[in-house]
């Protein structure tokens, strides 16, 4: 016998069941895509806070290591370049001190004209040194002021042998020295 | 094909009765759970036909109403088809023929044997089995389009929609399984007001199938010499004519006929086999005529005669009926009355469209399978939506726990980040930028200065004995070293010249060739021009 088509109600049975099956289909699409990107993003943070759990003890022990030493290194470093006054006058004590352990009788004063930014780009204080004494004495105070716990430059010095000086030239002191010190 | 339906209605129509009963599938066993039968008055169906419709519709629907018990609304219903508007013939096809091929080719047979054109008749078939000679015996059935619509008609103007129009082979083959059971050879003889059927079986295996259209209305005509019965009470009407004797001798004469047509046929499809026949099962309305059983006893003497009851293997659970007058309850052969019916009620319980020949119209059959149809999506859409909102459930109770441990993360991601880069990071972070810039600015510096002390030395290291150095002048502008001094001898003066050409630290050294010009003694000025690159890095010198 032949089939018959489907009547009225078995059709539209058949298309609401396509129909409810589509949307059915596409919910749960909809949904499984939501799902998965989240799955995704767990993912992600897992792998976050595992990589927390071993960066956290390192940073503990960076932050106790950066307290105990790094800020000492800090502090030493910008004293290397006098900030103010009281720098300025300590720079010049210790320079006296270095003076009189050589022996020297270091006789100062400030140029003001010279002083400023320099080729390096930092700023900078200019003194110019006047002494009598010896090459040696000329050389270890030259020595000391590199050894002292700030960054100069000698911009030029003027020596000449006591030997080779005569009585009148000694009214002026042998060794002069043009110092430049960096500040900040 | 019903699925789900655990009870089916047979229904029995002919020329002055209708019958049904309703049968239930419990497990393995069939219940027998309602019943009812009641005379039809005159012309509503005559030989079968269907003359008036509306009477006919009046006269069922008060047949269901008074059911024994009552029963609820019929759904499901198998309906025999009276042999006398059916035709019926088994055809035999080669053993290799498909049952597609068998459909396609039996259209042409049958019109040599049906008087309609197959066009105007509504046929099916079944494969019944395969012969001893290796060939398929296919049962073809047909019914004009006309006669089976008007039973369709009146079905459905009920209400009810039958899935089987059955013929009365299925309908004793299964209706009597409690009398043909084992391997056993019997011929079943069903008496009826219409017709006398002959079915042969082999057990369960149908070998043959004959329909006479001598019923037990012929012998009514010859008794009365009209077909007219009572119409109220058939049977009553026949007590009374066997009352006279002439009658009695008329009435055993017409079933001997009946019983020879019966010998006649065991002679013809067993032939030399028939003596394994084992028993005559007598069945149908008229088997319970006053000595019909002896009539056979005497007719087939050395076989058994079994009276077909087609209440064998039914679970009939007789307090629940109402008796009534007319009723036969208590008499167990009442039940041959409904051996159609309920053959072809057990037949549509366990229906398969492969063997059972069902000749249902057209309209019916789309309507039945349409409602199969319906039933089946029905089924499917309910799954989808239990599977959609199964899945739907999960994935928002997946989407709400993801989304928990979503956010849950997401805080302690919050809380890692400002513990890394909190306050304490940022401060620590803004100091290490100053002093990279201050560590930048002084490599600035650096890059920029040499030890001059030792610079100083170095050069000094390169003045040769027999010259003294009486001054120095130094501008690191130009990076130009002004020696003043005296020389012993013009030698000593040009060694100190070579000396300091020579040197890696010295670029240029400019001493005016008049310094030559003394021979001793010789004073000198010399101006020298460093070279940056070589010279020695601020505080490597070392303090005394």
């Amino acid at each position: 016998m032949e089939l018959a088509p489907l009547n009225k109600r078995a059709q539209s049975m058949a298309r609401l069941g396509a129909v409810v099956l589509f949307f059915s289909t596409f919910i749960m699409g909809v949904v499984g895509y939501s799902v998965r990107s989240i799955h995704d993003e767990i993912k992600i943070l897992n792998q976050f806070m595992i990589n927390a759990e071993e960066v956290q003890p390192n940073f503990e022990s960076s932050l106790q290591l950066y307290t105990e030493n790094t800020e000492e290194a800090i502090a030493f470093v910008h004293d290397l370049r006098p900030d103010d006054e009281l720098d300025y006058i300590a720079f010049i004590s210790e320079l006296e001190s270095l003076g009189q352990s050589l022996g020297m009788k270091l006789s100062l004063s400030s140029d003001e004209a010279a002083s400023g930014v320099d080729g390096t780009g930092s700023n900078s204080l200019v003194y110019e040194v006047q002494s009598y004494g010896s090459y040696d004495q000329l050389v270890n105070l030259m020595s000391g002021l590199e050894s002292m716990p700030y960054y100069l430059r000698i911009d030029s010095f003027e020596y000449a042998s006591l030997s080779s000086l005569d009585e009148s030239d000694l009214e002026r002191p042998n060794v002069s020295l043009n110092l430049r010190l960096y500040v900040e | 094909m019903p699925i789900f339906n655990s009870s089916v209605v047979g229904i029995e129509l002919k020329d002055h009765l209708a019958q049904f009963v309703e049968l239930q599938a419990r497990g393995s066993k069939t219940k027998m759970s309602s019943y009812n039968r009641i005379h039809l008055p005159k012309n509503l169906i005559v030989n079968g036909e269907i003359k008036d419709e509306q009477g006919l519709i009046d006269a069922l629907a008060t047949l269901f109403s008074n059911a024994n018990p009552k029963i609820g609304k019929v759904k499901k219903a198998a309906l025999i088809l009276p042999s006398r508007l059916t035709f019926v013939h088994t055809f035999t096809f080669p053993s290799d023929f498909s049952v597609k091929e068998i459909r396609k080719s039996l259209p042409l047979q049958a019109e040599t044997i049906i008087p309609f054109s197959i066009d105007d008749v509504y046929w099916d078939f079944s494969v019944s089995k395969s012969s001893g000679s290796g060939e398929l015996s296919v049962v073809f059935a047909a019914i004009s389009k006309e006669q089976a619509d008007r039973y369709a008609r009146v079905m459905q103007a009920l209400g009810v929609t039958p899935f089987i129009f059955g013929i009365e082979m299925d309908a004793l083959s299964s209706g009597l399984t409690g009398n043909l059971t084992g391997e056993r050879l019997k011929l079943v003889i069903d008496l009826n007001a219409l017709s006398s059927n002959y079915l042969l079986m082999n057990g369960n295996e149908v070998l043959s199938f004959f329909s006479s259209n001598e019923g037990m209305n012929s012998l009514l005509k010859e008794l009365t010499g009209t077909e007219k019965e009572a119409s109220k009470n058939y049977f009553q009407h026949w007590s009374d004519l066997l009352k006279k004797k002439e009658n009695v001798n008329k009435m055993k004469k017409f079933v001997n006929r009946r019983f020879k047509q019966g010998q006649k046929i065991i002679e013809q499809d067993l032939g030399d086999e028939a003596h394994l026949l084992s028993s005559v099962v007598l069945t149908g309305e008229f088997s319970t005529l006053s000595g019909s059983m002896d009539l056979a006893k005497m007719f087939f003497k050395e076989i058994a005669i079994e009276a077909g009851d087609p209440k064998n293997g039914l679970v009939v659970e007789e307090s629940r009926f109402i008796k009534r007058e007319d009723d036969f309850l208590e008499n167990q052969l009442y039940s041959v009355f409904f051996t159609h019916c309920i053959g072809v009620a057990k037949r549509a319980l366990v229906y398969k469209d492969s063997t059972t020949v069902n000749l249902l119209p057209s309209s019916l059959r789309s309507k039945v399978r349409n409602q199969q149809l319906s039933l089946f999506i029905s089924i499917g859409l309910v799954l989808i939506m239990s599977a959609s909102l199964g899945m739907a459930s999960y994935m928002t109770y997946l989407h709400q726990i993801l989304n928990y441990n979503r956010l849950s993360l997401e805080v302690q991601k919050v809380n890692v980040e400002r513990k890394l880069f909190g306050t304490r990071y940022q401060e620590i972070q803004e100091a290490l930028t100053i002093f990279n810039d201050e560590v930048a600015a002084l490599s600035s510096i650096d890059a920029a200065l040499f030890s001059v002390s030792s610079t100083l030395e170095e050069v000094m290291a390169l003045v040769p004995a027999g010259v003294t150095v009486t001054k120095l002048g130094f501008e690191d502008a130009n990076l130009i070293l002004d020696l003043h001094g005296v020389a012993d001898t013009r030698e000593t003066l040009l060694e100190l010249q070579n000396s300091f050409e020579d040197s890696l630290l010295i670029d240029e050294s400019v001493l005016p060739i008049s310094n030559y010009d003394q021979k001793s003694n010789i004073s000198f000025q010399m101006n020298i021009r460093l070279n940056f690159t070589q010279l020695p890095d601020y505080g490597t010198s070392t303090t005394e």
